[in-house]
């Protein structure tokens, strides 16, 4: 048995180093809340699936004011989280090259954004068409 | 011919890109529509 006993850097507390790392775990912390609104949004589909009364009382539980504080939170919470997705991308995502030369990071991460502004608009739209 | 393993890794990694991106392109609007309207009529409920 060896008696060398190699250093090994101790990795505690290690993205407290970095405002990046900071950052980073912030955005990452947000996925936390990007969770508890898909479980939010789960339940509702079981309740729905369960009958009219269940329906109704999720309905009526999501009119709760502390559900529309949580809504709130979520909303600032994921906003953020799709604003820090797209701009992580030229460090997430491998180099896109078009024509032989590589696609610039402000490009790639203004056209996510817009990509986003988008989505958000037609998802808008949909549901506005279905609810009128 | 000799058939090499293929890592199942960039499936999964695929998965979780992929709900990286749609929870980026319509979370926001999704949290809204659903939570935004909450003391009002539902708009899903119609």
């Amino acid at each position: 048995v060896s008696k060398r006993r190699p250093y090994v850097r101790p990795m505690d507390g290690w993205w407290k180093k970095n405002p990046f790392y900071v950052e980073y775990m912030v955005h990452e912390g947000t996925a936390l809340f990007v969770a508890a609104y898909a479980i939010t949004l789960l339940v509702g589909l079981i309740r729905l699936g369960q009958g009219e009364a269940a329906w109704n009382g999720w309905l009526a539980a999501m009119q709760n004011p502390l559900a529309i504080v949580c809504h709130l939170a979520v909303l600032v919470a994921v906003a953020y989280h799709a604003f820090t997705w797209f701009k992580l991308f030229p460090l997430t995502m491998p180099p896109i090259v078009v024509n032989g030369k590589r696609v610039e990071p402000g490009v790639v991460v203004g056209t996510g954004w817009t990509a986003a502004v988008v989505a958000a608009v037609v998802l808008l739209g949909l549901v506005w068409g279905i609810a009128a | 011919m000799k058939t090499r393993k293929r890592s199942n890794a960039p499936i999964f990694w695929g998965l979780f890109g992929a709900g990286g991106m749609i929870a980026a392109l319509v979370g926001p609007m999704l949290v809204f529509i659903t939570g935004g309207r909450g003391s009002a009529r539902h708009p899903v409920a119609g």
